[in-house]
């Protein structure tokens, strides 16, 4: 099995995000936008939410109430499917096409994402593409055997104890970056431990690869190509960091 | 292997840790699981002197003049108050720049920005204004060339044309500046 | 010549010094005074400043106290030449009352790019700021 043509039956993907961070018009006012980003997203994700930064300050003097003041920027609108395993969001900073497990491939999300980029582009009207970013969690349930586990059978990259004799290994968070020689793409992983769960150790694997070109926003046919080939890098990271036995827990 | 790489622009080391622990546009539990990871990490770093002590005492400059200049009219003439979303972003910034660049003073502007500055001499200098949005405004001396521009900064990188022009006027290296 | 109820002339000089009061300790440093410190008032659009120069110290105070502090403490001024605000292709011209104030503007104003905007007056008050001297209060 190839990084460029992985092929799994069950894969980990608990959540797949495709990001495109844009220069935005100057002075740019996101909530003018909402009646028209509603009206374009309604018909396949009839769910909408606004995004705030909130920010809260509280105030207190000897003698005198509690003075709280909140201030509010809105930072996206989210416009979500019935089951909300799949939104777009529109970004004061760009764009965001997110998809939740179940995930089959991104193939099969690649029309909708282009459609849904149009529309963006349409109503946004964004001047310049900065950043082309994919990110993919995968959640991977390793096995325990009597509540504990070789991660080395697993996974290629981890974790090591400086005495393995007399140290156990309660938890780790990893994290590398990285960049691809022969395009300049960086790579941002995270592999990190949550609690056990009855006999399983979930593992998050959590790649993020990302584009710093430039281009205009309304060639799609030049963000198709950056995203197959960031796709490409990810699928390579991913197959190379776990072993065959990790793999085949996803067939 | 470690291999020289073009690092302008790479957030690297804690910084990297950032766009995790500072919000993403991700929004499942697992994300929200490495969110929480990571932000343990990066407040266990930012309690520590030697990883953070400079930058500690550069946004506690913040705040301070922030509260100095929360109120209307604290230029004595109508100024605007500096608010909580350019703290924020002069915050966050502050946390993106990578260590080798030195750590800019501060100054209130008069629309409620905050001017972060780095000053050689009087005839070399860079200026860089945190506002509301996230597009930057900048200016520069250098001697008798001078120029400006605008960049973005989403919260993340910072864009390489400001380190570039920060590090050519305080002479760390040969960079050349351009507008 | 036209006089002015100060007792100046309406028309500035080029070799006229101009205060710039500071009300701010973060507004200059021991090397200069910061670019900030000249940019204008978004609201009026200009850079309230005042005919005097560093001397006689105790006028420039009392000047700086009852006009320009609003009730702040007052930290410095900034000394510049009119010449050097002509020189960064502004206009500074005469604005009374109160006495012997004027006004920077011409400052370079864009609605639909705010930060285009705030970039090109960063680069002029930093010439400004560049010519200026701090005396201290």
């Amino acid at each position: 099995m190839s990084g460029s043509d992985l092929k799994l039956l069950h894969p980990p993907i608990v959540e797949a995000v495709f990001d495109v961070d844009c220069d935005m018009p100057p002075a740019l006012d996101l909530a003018v936008l909402e009646k028209a980003c509603v009206d374009a997203f309604r018909d396949q994700y009839p769910k909408s939410r606004a995004q705030f930064l909130q920010e809260d300050r509280i105030r207190q003097k000897v003698d005198h109430p509690t003075q709280v003041f909140t201030q509010r920027k809105l930072q996206a609108f989210q416009f979500l499917q019935e089951d909300e395993k799949q939104l777009v969001q529109i970004r004061m900073q760009g764009f965001s096409f997110n998809r939740l497990t179940p995930y089959t491939s991104l193939d099969d999300y690649l029309l909708e994402i282009e459609r849904a980029w149009r529309l963006f582009v349409k109503i946004a009207s964004p001047v310049q593409i900065r950043v082309v970013r994919l990110r993919y969690i995968n959640r991977i349930l390793l096995p325990l055997t009597n509540g504990t586990i070789d991660l080395e059978h697993y996974l290629k990259v981890g974790p090591r104890l400086p005495e393995e004799d007399h140290l156990r290994l309660a938890g780790f968070l990893d994290q590398y970056v990285a960049v691809e020689a022969s395009t300049g793409h960086q790579a941002n992983i995270v592999l990190t431990s949550q609690p056990p769960e009855n006999d399983r150790l979930p593992i998050i694997f959590d790649i993020t690869v990302m584009s710093t070109e430039t281009a205009e926003p309304e060639n799609w046919a030049w963000l198709s190509a950056k995203t197959q080939s960031l796709r490409l890098l990810k699928n390579r990271i991913f197959r190379k960091t776990l072993t065959e036995p990790c793999l085949n827990l996803f067939q | 292997m470690l291999e020289p790489v073009s690092i302008v622009g790479l957030s690297l080391g804690y910084a990297a840790l950032y766009p995790y622990a500072y919000g993403s546009s991700a929004i499942s539990s697992e994300a929200r699981a490495v969110r929480e990871a990571v932000s343990a990490v990066v407040e266990s770093a930012e309690r520590s002197q030697v990883l953070f002590g400079e930058k500690s005492v550069a946004i506690s400059q913040i705040v301070s003049l922030a509260k100095e200049c929360a109120e209307t009219g604290w230029d004595g003439d109508e100024a605007a108050p500096i608010n909580q979303a350019v703290i924020h972003t002069a915050v966050k910034f502050i946390r993106a720049l990578p260590n080798d660049v030195p750590l800019p003073e501060f100054a209130p502007e008069p629309d409620g920005s905050i001017s972060l500055d780095w000053i050689r001499s009087r005839n070399r200098l860079f200026s860089l204004s945190v506002g509301s949005t996230n597009r930057l405004a900048y200016a520069w001396l250098d001697g008798s060339d001078r120029g400006h521009g605008v960049a973005q900064f989403a919260g993340e990188r910072i864009p390489p044309r400001i380190i570039e022009g920060i590090l050519g006027i305080m002479n760390h290296g040969n960079v050349t500046l351009r507008s | 010549m036209v006089t002015l109820p100060s007792g100046l002339e309406e028309i500035i000089a080029d070799d006229e010094d101009l205060a710039r009061y500071l009300t701010s300790s973060s507004q200059f440093n021991a090397t200069m005074v910061k670019p900030a410190a000249f940019l204008p008032n978004p609201k009026d659009r200009e850079t309230s400043v005042f005919r005097h120069g560093s001397e006689p110290r105790d006028r420039l105070w009392a000047i700086g106290v009852e006009h320009a502090a609003g009730g702040r403490n007052l930290h410095g001024a900034a000394i510049c030449k009119a010449h050097h605000v002509r020189e960064a292709q502004l206009e500074v011209t005469a604005d009374e009352p109160p006495p012997r104030h004027a006004a920077i503007r011409g400052w370079p104003f864009s609605e639909s790019d705010p930060e285009l905007q705030k970039a090109r007056q960063k680069e002029l008050a930093a010439v400004i700021a560049s010519k200026a001297v701090v005396v201290h209060i």
